[in-house]
Order: structure tokens, then sequence, then C-alpha cells
């Protein structure tokens, strides 16, 4: 129902910068998340939307209306916290009705809007209770149900999902996912799991030291990510990192790593053109290495240290002159001895390459 | 190897019980049976009499049509008060204001000041000819009433002084509390659009209610013995029209020199308050499994 567009937003305390010259545009009814370590600034750009912190530079723009000097209460929009934020000493009816209430909503409406937020999160029995007596999922619920009521412009999410344990966390997710189907809404979603992010968002943001590193749909973020941070940061396990040499050689390229030596088309190296003789750090995803008992082409050579068994697959990590690389997806039934012998290659188009000093992507 | 640890723990508990036992315990079995004797200065025999005295006591009408009366005003006026007023300053003192710690340390001051100097202090500031209260009284041109003369007069300056003295152990429990509670129910009233009013009534109140609960019992427990104020502002009079409790049974031991009697209303005096204080305290214990 509205675009929340933040323009050179900047939160200090004292010398510190909290959030640090973002703009972003979240465009209407779209499932926006904030995704990054903690400290990064993602939950403050979140309570600057939400009116629950001052701006101390740039500007928030709701629909087409500037909110910088709108209290919360002005700004239409509802927002879940991390810990629910339910009124303990109310029942679920009367949590739910609250904001409806000071609105001078009539009771009439009030149960009509009730009775369809109670059909969606199927909170029909617990009408009566007390936050206190229900779990931890029904309290989430009972948060989200506050926001559907309200039919707000914007909706807000704070880590809603980080006190539920991993298996009602992942129930939760799918939820949520169905619920952003059912009610169109604009949404921004803070979260530091990049697994809610990669599945929840219709974009990411991707923020560190109070910036934004990038902006993309899940698939761009994770297959080109901007930056070492975002490469470093999305994706499970995580990327490894190789100090490589760019060699020109022909047609194409050689890029010299620990253990051995990787040749590119120039199709698959458009990030290399220009950087012959240059030293580069070359990302590798576990999930994209694949490892060969016996010599091969293009492949760098190390000895298995460590293999973990996760039953559907192996975790290898692998030595290669000194660096550690991570390898994911291996059969789970391939014995590998600590200590073997291993080659390790990948599709040419699937390393990334990030420049040594500025750490951003060379593509 | 575990006597050893009993006995040390024995003694570090034995002085404090001995001194219990001596000053407490022991004198309330004294006093208790005393209660049921004639027991005074002038009659050093001490006969055994049963319940005359608590007869004496409770057909006196002085004692249930004014003490009793009395007394349970105090403490409702005195209690909401400076529950009132405590909430008021706990509340203003959370949101910060300007010079905020000047602020903080002279509302307390009256907590500093013991009960006795601040009633000799309230008797001057009240007094009908030379007190500071009149003086301004007169220079608005208004009538300069004799305060401690007259029954209900008094007794509002008897219960000032009180709410004076005790705001502020209110507002620092309080304000405590206040600082104990979660911020995200807050902010999410603000985003429910929940004015200021709102916000206390339906938020800060229902969640401070255990804080409240306690505070409450405490002082109306407290107050229910209160004797200085009383004492030194009127002495329970004009005509023993604002004595309270405690005054009533200081008069009849130690002014009448009826030590029996006195005890006696002492006795009928804790079994109210045991009555009333866990009356009062399940009622706030219904109230209390609220917040969190």
């Amino acid at each position: 129902m509205a675009e929340v567009v933040l323009r050179d937003v900047c939160k200090r305390y004292g010398s510190y910068n909290a959030v640090d010259n973002v703009n972003l545009t979240i465009r209407d009814k779209e499932f926006l998340v904030l995704v990054g370590p903690s400290g990064c600034g993602k939950s403050t750009t979140l309570r600057m939307i939400a009116g629950l912190e001052d701006i101390s530079d740039g500007t928030i723009a709701i629909g087409d209306q500037t909110v910088n000097d709108l209290p919360p209460r002005d700004r239409d929009i509802a927002m879940v916290f991390q810990n629910y934020a339910l009124y303990q000493h109310m029942t679920v009816y009367d949590n739910l009705a609250f904001g409806l209430r000071n609105r001078k909503v009539s009771e009439d409406i009030i149960k009509t809007e009730i009775d369809r937020a109670v059909d969606i999160l199927g909170l029909r029995d617990l009408l009566k209770r007390k936050p206190r007596e229900l779990s931890g999922g029904q309290q989430q619920r009972v948060a989200l149900g506050r926001c559907i009521v309200r039919n707000a412009k914007v909706f807000l999410f704070d880590e809603p999902l980080s006190n539920l344990d991993a298996k009602l966390r992942a129930h939760m997710r799918l939820e949520l996912k169905r619920l952003h189907r059912r009610v169109e809404t604009t949404a921004v979603y803070v979260t530091h799991d990049q697994v809610e992010a990669m599945t929840l968002g219709d974009r990411v943001v991707v923020m560190n030291n109070s910036r934004i590193e990038q902006v993309g749909t899940p698939w761009e973020i994770y297959s080109r990510p901007s930056t070492r941070f975002v490469a470093s940061f999305i994706g499970s396990p995580a990327m490894n990192f190789l100090d490589g040499k760019v060699k020109r050689n022909g047609s194409g390229y050689h890029i010299h790593a620990p253990g051995g030596a990787f040749h590119v088309s120039n199709e698959s190296a458009r990030g290399l053109v220009g950087q012959d003789g240059r030293d580069v750090i070359v990302g590798l995803r576990p999930e994209h290495i694949r490892l060969h008992d016996s010599k091969t082409d293009n492949a760098l050579h190390g000895r298995v240290e460590l293999t973990e068994q996760l039953g559907a697959e192996q975790l290898v990590e692998v030595i290669a002159e000194g660096a550690r690389i991570m390898v994911s997806r291996v059969e789970a039934e391939r014995e590998l001895k600590p200590g073997t012998p291993v080659y390790l290659t990948v599709e040419p188009g699937q390393l990334r390459y990030f420049d040594q000093a500025t750490e951003q992507a060379l593509a | 190897m575990i006597g050893e640890r009993l006995s040390f723990q024995i003694g570090l508990i034995l002085p404090s019980v001995l001194v219990l036992l001596l000053f407490q315990v022991v004198p309330i079995f004294i006093g208790t049976d005393a209660s049921f004797r004639r027991w005074s200065l002038y009659d050093p025999d001490k006969t055994w009499v049963g319940l005359e005295h608590y007869r004496y006591v409770l057909s006196d009408t002085n004692f249930l049509f004014t003490v009793l009366p009395n007394t349970f005003l105090l403490i409702v006026a005195s209690v909401g008060l400076s529950l009132a007023l405590g909430m008021a300053v706990a509340l203003l003192l959370h949101r910060g204001i300007a010079a905020q710690r000047l602020v903080q340390t002279v509302v307390l001051l009256p907590l500093m000041i013991g009960p006795v100097i601040a009633s000799t202090m309230m008797r001057w500031t009240f007094n009908d000819q030379f007190g500071v209260v009149n003086a301004f009284l007169g220079w608005l041109g208004l009538g300069q009433p004799a305060w401690l003369a007259d029954r209900w007069y008094a007794f509002g300056v008897i219960v000032f002084t009180d709410v004076w003295i005790w705001t502020p152990w209110f507002a620092l429990l309080l304000l405590a509390g206040l600082k104990s509670l979660p911020k995200e129910p807050f902010e999410a009233a603000a985003l429910d659009a929940a004015g200021r009013w709102r916000i206390f009534t339906h938020i800060t109140v229902p969640m401070l209610r255990p804080v409240i609960g306690v505070c409450v019992v405490i002082r109306a427990i407290d107050c229910f013995r209160t004797f200085d104020q009383v004492w030194l502002l009127t002495g329970g009079g004009p005509a023993r029209s604002t004595e309270v409790f405690s005054i009533y049974v200081f008069m009849e031991a130690f002014q009448n020199l009826n030590f029996a009697r006195g005890s006696a209303a002492a006795v009928i005096g804790t079994l109210i308050i045991m009555v009333a204080g866990l009356a009062l305290y399940a009622l706030i214990n219904r109230f209390m499994d609220v917040s969190r």
C-alpha cells in the first residue's frame, strides 16, 4: 500500500555513526530483508522507519509523506518485536484490539478485523488467554495478528524469529511467507540470519559497518556478491577466499592460487580484463568445488585435513599450501581419510574475484 | 563435618536471635500476659482478670468511634496521596527533567529527616501566630485559621506532614520499578497510537502493579502505627479528636499508667493489623501474577 524511501539517512550517537548515509527504496508490497552482523545498523534503520529513533540526517518518506517529524502513532506502521512485546496483562483479544481502540474504531469493526486475523493465524481458541499462557510460537502469532488487524501501510519486523527454537523458526518462516502472500503489504524485515534473509526476501539488503553493502534479489546477492563481505556473509558454509595472481595466457587468463593454477577462458572472466599481473582475492563457494582423487587439469592440489559427516553430505576441509579450503556436498559415503591427497576443481564461471585492497568484486 | 558447619551457622544467627528474643518476643509475651491482669503502678498484685480490659477497650466509644476511624482515615488519605504524588514524581524523574540529579536529591530530602524533626518543623510552619503558612495567607489577605485547634484542620496538617515525609519513599521505589520495566511494550503502545494517559493507565500501571502492591501493603501497615507526627503536632487533640491507635495505647499505658489496658489495646491493634494486612496482601496478590 506504500513505498518507503530512505534518502541519505544517518544516525549518529555522539561521534559514532550507527547508520551512515543509507539510500534505499522499498517498493510497494515488497518484502525487503535487512541482513547483517550485530551492530551493523540494521535494527537502527528499522527503528528510524518506525519512529522509535530520531533521524540525525536525511529523510524517510512513507507513501508520499516525509515522516521525519511524525511520531510513531501517525506513521501508520505496525511492528513485530524480537521478544514480541505483547501486553502481558491483557488477553489475546485485548492485545489485538488495543491499537484499534486507541484509534477510536468501533467495537463491531474491531471484532470483524480480529476475526479475520484470527482465521489467518489460527488463534481462534486462544483469544481469552493471557500471553504468558502461550508458547513462544503462539505469542509470535499474536504479535503478527496485532499487525494484521491494523491494516497498516508498512509492516516492520525486528528479528521476530530469533527467540524461537530452530524447528519452530523454520515453520514460522514459511508461515510468514504465506502470510505476506495473503496480506499484501510493504514489509521490512531485520535479521542476522542469512537463511531467513534468503528465503523471505523479495530483495535483500546486506549491511555492514553502518553502511549498505549490496541490495539485490537473493539470487543476485548469492551469485554476484558485490564485496568480499557480502560473499562471506551469505552462503553456508561460507565462501573460501584464496590469494591469487592473474596471469594473461593467450586467449584467457591463469589464476595462480595456493596449490595450483586455474585456466579461465575469456568469456568467463569478464572481471579479470586488464588485471594481468595483479594480486586478487579468489572466492570459491564450498558447494561449487568438486573433489577428485587423481590429478586433473586446472585443479588445486591439497590434502584432506578434516571431514564432517552430516548424513546427507560431508563437509571436507582441505589444506592447499597452507590455505584452508572448505568443500561441501561431498558424497556422504565417500571415504576420505585425513592426509589423503585430493584435487579441487571449480567451473570457471562460478569463481568470484575481489580487489585485494578495496575488497570490491571485480566484475 | 556437618556438625561443624551447623554450629558455625548457629553461631552466625545466634546474636540476632538473642536480641530478637529478648527485645521482641519476650516483651510481646509479657505485654500479652499483662493485658489479662490488673497491672498498674498503684495496684502491684497483678490479679488475673481475664478479658476485662478487652471488654473495656472494645466498648470504649472513643476507641471505636474516634481512634479507629481516625487511624483508617489517616491510612487511606496518607497512603493514597503519597502514592499518587510519588507516582507523579517518579514519572517525572523517569522521563528526565532539567537538573535531574539536583531535583532527585532535593526530592529525597524528606526521607533523610527524622519524622520527629519534620513534625516539629510542620508544627511551627502551621503555628497560628508565628507560622509561615498563616503569614502567607495574611499577605494574600485571606483568613488565618488556628490550624491545630480545629479537628479537621489539625487532621489535615497531620496527613500533609505524613504525605510530605513519605512521598519520596514512594517516588524512589516506583522509579526503581519504572526503570526495570522492559521498554518494548511501551514502544509497541506508541506504534499502537496510545496517548500518554492511555499508556499510563493501560501499560505502566498494570506492569507496575506488583511494585505498587508491595509499597501500599508495607506503608499501610506502617501507617497504622503512626505516632511521632500525631504526638508532636496535636498530641491527639484538640480534645482527643485526632487521636490515632498508637496515641491511644500510649495514653492508656504511659499517661494513665494503666499498663494492662494499654497492652490490651495494643494486642487488639496487632490483631486488627494482622487481619487487615493479610487481607490487603491477598487482595494485591490477585493482581500480582500480572507482569511478565
